[in-house]
């Protein structure tokens, strides 16, 4: 049978839904419905060709049910057009697509009201509309839904819409919207199927064959709703389906629900679902769709019941159409319950997708998430049959409607869910957060500063793009895991399987350790210290401070005679008097450098006072000092110290927390000229704003270190770093959280001749920071990065641009370091001598190795952390100098940095007094 | 021992040490000295002397060449020092860079 024949739309009502598919359906009322459904329609028309990629039904004979069902399935198909995983999610909802032909059937929805939405139950993994939850409504009833003659049902579909419209509404807008849907739409060829021509049949998947019947009314509500190409489809095919006469009335209401006011409302529904889909968020659409559905098909088989029994109450189904209208007047598929009787506003948004629902409240609650979508067909279609068209059904309806109004928003925000991603916007976010977080002391970063660095032509973009290109090509098609990517490019490293012995010999020890080993231990013999050069003095003195050994007896070999440079790493052990003592007897004349680190205990005020400062210009040679963990020095120790000792040009206060701006400043006003170095770690008590000012005078400052003291800000280094960025060669941050990416700039742009960064525990960083240094400090030697959050591409852009000079690096717990880093390592920083990539998980043996033998000065490698190092890169390597550390066959503690400074200043040779 | 393999050593005493060359190598200076492209006297004539080094210490010091080179190919044992020399041969081999 062709119940679809029964639409026996006049022949210009097709050609003319088909133009005007972007119209709103005819029977609106509202203009803006129609408007809206216009809009919807157009867009739906568009995305329905879009989605039915399904083949398109070629039964058009779809058996009542089928009809039905491809109503729901038109619901879903508006769907669908508009979110394709709303079509994923239709697929899902799929139960039991009986024979596969979700897809068939999918396009045929459009066309066939009924069986559209029974095919496009089917044809839900194809589209991805809310036919899903038609589809199962299809499979529940168990009815082939074989669309024949698809095209031809696109055809008929609208003439079926259009014939049904005309009963009701005489608008031929929307009976050409739905033909124009159904042209759209290639895939609601189920629909078109249905919708076409008396002479289609649905074939429903059950095998009974939905005949078109030539309901006017319905046709024409249908063509009407032609608006949505799936919607639409599926709700002519519900309509067809209707009209088809089959054995399942509620087709036929649904038909003439269409056909009468539900026309309208159907094209617009469908239409307002169609174009909503498109136009807003996918999820929406598809939960104006489904609800929409829902509350057509209510509608409808209401209407069909009507029309079949009784004279269907076009007030009712106009009602609900014209609610579906206004939601679709809207244009704003939300997650709206199509199931509403069309008295809710959100059917209007949802029309669309109401329809489809409606076609689903009315063959039941099968679309409820599309479970036991043919229970639900049926049992709706037996409500349909019961509910009259007064409100009896109707809150049956709408109770059934809110049921599955829920399960659609579930749906739909399932849908969203998966669409959200298209939507989201990050790397703009990720700088405006950043610039967001900067609050007191932040320089107003404007939004242009924050334009992504690789936008900026330089190096480091250049290089950015580079890597980017090279990881697309590498990760065609495939997982972007470091681990993949190794595997699909060629071998990068072989481990070599012949140097186990070798590596086993331990070169011996130099003669200086050795001897250096043996005054360790008999330090108490030593008689004198004479013309033993300075720097062996300290390696001694560094010896017995760390096996405790470190004694007055010592303290005073160090001080007798006319010392330079006395280097004492840990002065936990000399007491008050002892140091008092000592140092009043010192001839501290030619004392260039003195360095008594954590001298707490011995140097509070009064005896700095009593001993270095005992005088004005006591320490007249001093260039050097260092006061490390003086924890009792304040502010009044300072200046007396800073007046004794004029020369200075590096004071090292860490961990002196009873220091406060007050006595910064006075260094800084006296030293101000000269001062080239100045250690501040941990000071807390600085708030760096006060010292500002003061920080502007230090003219020749190479060395700051203000590691650990929170107050300093973005504002605070830019304003510094704008003023004095120029000669700083060695610049520490580590822990100064609140320093973002802003600051990196001015850092970037201001210290070229910069050789040492410190930027542990900035976690505000972004990628950015990394292009702002690579483009600006190309000279860059040390470089320590800890847990900071950069990408594994902007390290490596990081290492091409300004890695050549690097010797030492940090990479410790950047745990997205990989691939392109390790890359960047062994190509472009051939002079490490240093690499610490300890917690980077995702470097393995090939990576580690490739890096080890192409960094031929490679010292010592840090692999703290790294359990997925396994001994093939030990024992696999070819760099005979180098030491792994970390890794739990070696040892570690005896790989810890012993300083072994050249002399007074790190940078600057010792100025002639 | 061809000549050409040797080193000699001299000290500050005057004291003449005749050391293979691969010894003599274990200490950097030395080698540079031998090695270098640069027309180092020592290079002709393979005499290297030490005015500021005693017999005591660079005798110590050839011993210790041996010792590395012994350790190097796998027979690892001690080396003794005698304390009173600890000083001046650390100095020693500061200078020598070994």
């Amino acid at each position: 049978m062709t119940v679809l024949r029964s639409r026996e739309i006049p022949p210009n009502i097709s050609p003319q839904k088909k133009l005007k598919k972007m119209e709103v359906e005819p029977m609106t009322p509202s203009q803006n419905r129609e408007r809206s459904k216009n809009l919807r329609s157009s867009s739906v028309i568009s995305s329905p060709t879009s989605l039915s990629s399904t083949p398109s039904p070629t039964t058009a004979s779809l058996s009542y049910s089928l009809r039905r069902r491809s109503l729901r399935l038109a619901s879903n198909a508006s769907f669908n057009d508009l979110n394709v995983d709303f079509h994923n999610f239709s697929v899902t909802n799929r139960r039991k697509t009986k024979k596969g032909k979700n897809r068939e059937l999918e396009p045929e929805i459009g066309t066939e009201n009924v069986a559209v939405e029974e095919i496009r139950v089917s044809d839900k993994g194809v589209q991805n509309d809310d036919s899903a939850a038609h589809v199962e409504i299809v499979s529940e009833i168990d009815e082939e839904i074989r669309v024949s003659d698809v095209p031809e049902v696109k055809d008929s579909g609208f003439g079926e819409i259009n014939i049904l419209n005309k009963g009701v509404q005489n608008d031929e807008s929307e009976a050409k919207t739905l033909r124009g849907k159904r042209n759209s739409d290639g895939g609601s060829s189920l629909l078109d199927s249905g919708l076409e021509g008396d002479q289609r049949v649905l074939t429903l998947r059950s095998g009974s064959r939905l005949a078109k019947r030539g309901v006017g009314g319905s046709k024409t509500r249908l063509s009407k709703n032609g608006k949505c190409r799936d919607n639409m489809t599926n709700k002519r095919d519900e309509k067809g389906k209707e009209k088809i006469g089959d054995n399942k009335v509620m087709e036929k209401r649904l038909e003439e629900n269409r056909k009468d006011a539900g026309n309208e409302r159907m094209a617009k529904l469908s239409d307002g679902e169609l174009v909503g889909i498109e136009a807003k968020d996918e999820k929406q659409i598809e939960d104006v769709v489904l609800d929409k559905a829902g509350d057509e098909e209510g509608n409808w088989e209401e209407k069909v019941k009507e029309e079949e029994g009784d004279p269907i109450p076009k007030g009712k189904i106009n009602g609900k159409r014209r609610f579906s209208r206004e939601e679709k007047g809207k244009g704003t598929l939300v997650g709206v319950n199509l199931f509403s009787n069309g008295t809710d506003s959100e059917e209007v948004n949802l029309k669309v997708e109401g329809d489809n629902q409606m076609e689903n409240a009315i063959l039941g609650t099968a679309l409820m998430d599309g479970v036991a979508a043919e229970d639900d067909i049926g049992t709706s279609k037996k409500r349909a049959k019961t509910i009259a068209e007064d409100e009896i059904g109707t809150s049956k309806k709408r109770a059934k409607a809110k049921y599955q109004r829920r399960g659609f928003r579930e749906q739909h925000r399932d849908i969203a869910r998966q669409n959200a991603a298209r939507f989201a916007h990050f790397p703009s976010q990720e700088r405006d957060e950043e610039i967001a977080a900067e609050d007191e002391g932040a320089v107003p970063a404007s939004e242009d500063a924050q334009q992504s660095i690789e936008d900026w032509p330089g190096p480091f973009s250049t290089a950015m793009k580079i890597i980017r290109d090279r990881e697309r090509k590498l990760n065609v098609g495939k997982e972007s895991s470091s681990l993949e990517r190794i595997k699909h490019m060629q071998v990068i490293w072989t481990p070599r399987k012949d140097r186990v012995c070798e590596r086993l010999r331990p070169s011996p020890p130099s003669l200086q350790e050795l001897c250096l080993g043996i005054l360790a231990k008999n330090a108490d013999a030593i008689t004198s210290l004479e013309h033993i050069p300075d720097v062996m003095r300290h390696k001694l003195s560094h010896r017995l401070c760390d096996s405790r050994r470190m004694n007055a007896h010592f303290f005073d070999l160090l001080l007798c005679g006319s010392p330079t440079e006395i280097r004492i790493w840990d002065c936990s052990w000399l007491t008050e008097e002892q140091f008092l003592k000592s140092m009043v007897a010192c001839d501290t004349s030619k004392l260039t450098v003195l360095q008594v680190d954590q001298s707490g205990r011995c140097i509070p005020d009064y005896i700095l006072s009593a001993t270095l400062a005992q005088s004005s210009n006591f320490l007249p040679a001093l260039t050097t000092i260092s006061l490390r963990g003086a924890c009792r020095l304040s502010d009044v120790g300072l200046n007396a110290l800073v007046s004794a000792a004029p020369a200075l040009r590096s004071v090292n206060l860490s961990q002196c927390s009873l220091l406060t701006s007050d006595g910064i400043n006075a260094l800084a006003n006296s030293l101000g000229s000269i001062l080239r170095e100045l250690y501040l770690d941990d000071c807390y008590n600085i708030d760096v704003m006060l010292i500002l000012p003061a920080m502007k005078k230090l003219e020749q400052l190479e060395v700051l270190s203000l590691a650990g003291i929170q107050s300093v800000t973005d504002c605070f280094l830019c304003e510094f770093i704008n003023m004095r960025g120029c000669r700083m060669k060695e610049l520490i941050l580590n822990d100064c959280v609140k320093l973002t990416d802003y600051s990196m700039k001015a850092i970037g742009e201001n210290c070229s001749e910069i050789h040492a960064l410190g930027l542990s525990n900035l976690c505000k960083l972004t990628d950015s920071a990394m292009g702002y240094l690579a483009n600006g400090c190309q000279a860059i030697e040390t470089l320590k990065l800890c847990r900071n959050a950069f990408s594994d591409e902007a390290i490596a852009a990081f290492l091409e641009t300004s890695g050549g000079s690097l010797k030492e690096l940090s990479l410790n717990n950047v745990v997205k370091v990989g691939y392109n880093t390790a890359l960047s390592l062994a190509r472009h920083s051939r002079n490490l001598l240093s690499l610490d990539l300890s917690w980077c998980r995702n470097l393995t043996d090939e990576l580690l190795g490739y890096i080890v033998d192409n960094c031929s000065l490679l010292r010592v490698l840090k692999l703290f952390g790294c359990t997925q190092v396994t001994n093939e890169l030990v024992e696999g390597h070819s760099n005979p100098q180098v030491q792994i550390i970390g890794l739990k066959m070696t040892p570690i503690l005896e790989h810890m940095e012993v300083p072994n400074p050249q002399g007074p200043l790190q940078y600057s040779s010792m100025p002639v007094l | 021992m061809k000549k050409e393999d040797t080193v000699k050593l001299i000290s500050a005493e005057g004291f003449e040490f005749v050391v293979d060359e691969n010894a003599a190598m274990v200490s950097q200076t030395i080698r540079n000295m031998l090695t270098s492209p640069g027309s180092f006297a020592e290079t002709q004539h393979r005499e290297v002397t030490f005015p500021e080094i005693s017999t005591t210490i660079l005798e110590k010091i050839c011993q210790y060449f041996y010792w590395s080179l012994q350790f190097a190919s796998g027979k690892e044992t001690e080396f003794h020092i005698e304390p009173e020399l600890t000083l001046e041969l650390m100095m020693a081999a500061n200078y020598l860079h070994t």
